[in-house]
């Protein structure tokens, strides 16, 4: 079994010297863009970061590998969620492979760990694709470091908004017990608590339960609603235990950013039937760029793109864009990254574009699971076009406000 | 050459046992060595302060990282090979300094005079916690116990969110000058790991040929006759457990400089596992095994890890650092730079008689 794995590998990698050695001279000529790809390829995040690894290199194959007659080398690492990791993985690309872009990393706590140690990396680019931490984009900014993806709060500010026009007034609140829902609940409170609703419970759940019954037992009777932010198996799991005790039909349901996605609604697709969550993509839009990335990833993986595939295709895909504009000349950074903040573009999730704080601003959609040809989806019900990951609170007065946390914000009634 | 001071387990047992004519002996026999020695570790470590000049940034901080990790296998072969205590709680010690550090720094803006110090308390401190508790126990049970004393240390920087960060951890961490050089810098910091590593195992060489160090080997082997000659063996454990403390302790002040960062994920499994490992591809009754295997360790996995991704766009790593191991521990159970390791046997096989001298000089060394 072993060996003939090895050895197609092998062939495919003499395939794909001889390729190369047989590419049109003018590429050839020219030095290649190195560009370095960081994500979370091993442990927990696996599935998801090569989701992401994907999404870079459908962005690259459609220009051939090549920017303004320069070659691309993709140089891939893995971050395994790990802040420190991430650092050592980020100086191996920019130090040893020579990278001058690098896109990545996935988790928050390593986004956070780069940015804050961008500043030994002068003479690259660091475009966050994926970790949510606020602190990458607000409350100090690095010169090299851009993020794409989205800040924690970002996609759930409309989601409080959207509840309490709902007319839910009491909601209580389930989430794992780390800096991404804390973000995720944040943003929720924020528009909501604003409006007038109050959050009567938090529960904060360790990363990985799987036991809910406690929890379930505890949750109020009178509340309007329940926001949900958990991820992966620890969604799936308390959806089923909730339906288990028979109060699934009885509580309308929110849901966070990674709280349903595709893989969720393969396993439990019919317990979500209703569910509304605050993301930035969607299971079914009707752009060109979306439905393009759709047909590509369903031929490659047989399954629709995750947030995870969208995210990172469009930090290369911004990439790509800004280089193009300036010839390909990667080593002018100044210039790379002046035109980095002016790019905007359609990207399969929404049309985007940079804030003055290197942070994306793209629309928000609130979906509702609902079957679609027999297929489970996530359908968008309301846009909020152009979120700003201040919504519409003031910049200045928003980053002095201290950093979410269990307790921070609370409008408890 | 067949009296060995330090590693071969039946006779440091009987030397302690059998007292002063022994000492007598082990002392000549180290006083020769002493100049060896010397020799030896000039012609290491010269070449290892030079290297900079030749060797490119990423190198340096690639072996800078195979020196931490190697510090902290160091420390857990103090623990197992020199006494028999299987600890998995290093990297607690080391996550408590680097933390010290971290905090004092960067919440309360303290010098890196007073962080550096304190650091190495809290890991001393630490560790004489956990011994007071583990040293009770032996065997499979200390490891247990250790296990379990890191997961306490892991939960305690998870959730103590006012303090440690949380998941996040504290990141940005200023590094101080040193000589004017700043430790922000690779080779400033290389240089530094590497003086530590070196002073560290001088240290504690030194410190495993005196008694003390002897009657510790002396309880790794027999410690209900140690008991019975008078020996407080729980003391004795609970006091080496300290010192591999202090020398994790030093390996996470590095660590926290060299990442900038420091989060509770430094005692999660995976990076506890890694100076494990370390030790054992090293050998764990050698102390330079240690640090040498620190090096081998990090330079695999950051080789084997780009290679997988350039050759197969794969990054299943662990799996081939894993079957790289499976195979360490059939074949070389000693570490892969042990007399019998089959790597050795076959390149001395290979070499001819010039292997052959080569192991027999690593014998007496050890």
């Amino acid at each position: 079994m072993k060996l003939p794995a090895k050895l197609s590998g092998a062939a495919i990698a003499c395939g794909a010297a001889l390729a190369l050695a047989g590419a049109p001279a003018s590429a050839q000529d020219k030095e290649p863009i190195r560009i370095g790809v960081m994500s979370s390829l091993s442990g927990a995040f696996a599935q998801m970061g090569q989701d992401g690894v994907d999404g870079v290199r459908m962005a690259f194959d459609e220009v051939n590998n090549e920017i303004a007659g320069r070659p691309v080398e993709l140089f891939v690492e893995d971050s395994a969620m790990n802040p420190s990791t991430a650092v050592e993985k980020t100086r191996a690309l920019v130090n040893r492979d020579g990278a001058q872009l690098v896109l990545g990393p996935l988790s928050g706590a390593a986004g956070l760990a780069v940015k804050n140690g961008a500043d030994e990396f002068p003479n690259a680019t660091i475009i966050v694709a994926g970790s949510a931490a606020e602190d990458i984009t607000m409350r100090g900014i690095a010169p090299n470091v851009f993020r794409t993806s989205y800040t924690g709060a970002q996609p759930t500010f409309p989601l409080g908004n959207y509840a309490y026009q709902q007319g839910y007034r009491k909601v209580a609140i389930v989430a794992e017990d780390y800096a991404f829902p804390y973000a995720q609940v944040g943003g929720f409170m924020k528009t909501f608590c604003a409006l007038g609703g109050t959050v009567t419970e938090k529960f904060w759940v360790p990363i990985g339960t799987s036991d809910y019954s406690s929890i379930v037992a505890q949750i109020p009777q009178d509340i309007d609603a329940l926001f949900v932010a958990l991820g992966g198996t620890d969604a799936v799991n308390f959806i089923k235990q909730m339906d288990q005790f028979g109060l699934l039909d009885q509580i309308d349901i929110l849901g966070g950013t990674v709280t349903v996605d595709g893989t969720q609604l393969a396993s439990i697709g019919p317990l979500m039937e209703g569910v509304v969550s605050g993301s930035i993509m969607s299971g079914q839009l009707e752009n060109e760029a979306f439905k393009e990335l759709d047909r590509k990833f369903q031929e490659l993986r047989g399954r629709p793109p995750s947030l995870f595939v969208e995210n990172y295709y469009r930090a290369a895909k911004w990439a790509i864009l800004a280089l193009q504009d300036i010839e390909g000349r990667i080593e002018d950074q100044e210039a790379f990254r002046e035109e980095l903040l002016q790019t905007s573009f359609q990207a399969p999730g929404s049309f985007v574009s940079f804030d003055k704080y290197h942070n994306v601003v793209p629309d928000v959609y609130l979906n509702r699971v609902q079957k679609v040809d027999g297929q489970w989806r996530n359908v968008p019900i309301r846009t909020y076009s152009r979120v700003s990951q201040f919504w519409t609170f003031d910049p200045e007065e928003y980053q002095a406000a201290p950093p979410y946390d269990r307790d921070t914000p609370s409008c408890p009634g | 050459m067949t009296t060995t001071p330090s590693f071969s387990d039946k006779r440091a047992g009987d030397a302690a046992a059998a007292t002063d004519s022994l000492h007598g002996r082990l002392r000549a026999i180290s006083a020769r060595r002493v100049r060896r020695d010397l020799l030896l570790g000039l012609l290491v470590l010269v070449p290892a302060a030079l290297y900079p000049l030749v060797g490119s940034t990423f190198h340096v901080q690639l072996l800078t990282s195979g020196l931490i990790t190697g510090l902290v296998a160091m420390s857990f072969s103090l623990l197992a090979g020199f006494s028999g205590m299987v600890s998995l709680a290093q990297m607690a010690f080391y996550g408590i300094a680097a933390y010290v550090v971290a905090i004092g720094g960067q919440t309360y803006g303290l010098p890196p005079l007073a962080t550096v110090p304190l650091g190495l308390l809290a890991a001393c401190l630490l560790a004489a916690l956990f011994g007071l508790i583990a040293v009770r126990s032996s065997g499979i049970y200390f490891l247990i116990m250790t296990l379990a004393l890191l997961q306490m240390f892991f939960g305690v920087a998870m959730q103590w969110q006012s303090v440690t960060g949380g998941y996040n951890g504290i990141s940005g961490i200023t590094r101080p000058e040193l000589f004017g050089l700043s430790l922000r810098d690779a080779v400033p910091l290389y240089l530094l790991t590497l003086a530590v590593s070196a002073l560290a195992y001088v240290g504690l060489r030194w410190l495993l040929q005196t008694p003390f160090g002897l009657s510790l080997q002396g309880i790794r082997d027999r410690p209900e006759r140690m008991r019975a000659l008078g020996f407080r063996v729980q003391l004795h454990r609970w006091l080496l457990m300290i010192l591999s403390g202090l020398v994790a302790g030093m390996a996470g002040i590095l660590g926290v400089y060299y990442h900038g960062v420091v989060s509770p994920d430094v005692a999660g499994l995976t990076a506890s596992l890694l100076p494990l490992l370390a030790a054992l591809v090293g050998g764990v009754s050698s102390l330079v095994g240690g640090l040498l295997g620190g090096i081998f360790i990090t330079v695999l996995i950051s080789v084997v890890s780009a290679q997988m991704q350039q050759w197969f766009n794969s990054s299943h790593y662990w799996t081939v650092i894993g079957i790289f191991f499976m195979a360490v521990v059939i074949y070389c159970p000693n570490g892969v730079f042990a007399t019998d390791s089959r790597i050795r046997v076959l390149l001395a096989r290979a070499l001819g008689r010039r292997g052959g001298d080569d192991a027999d000089t690593a014998q007496q060394r050890r």
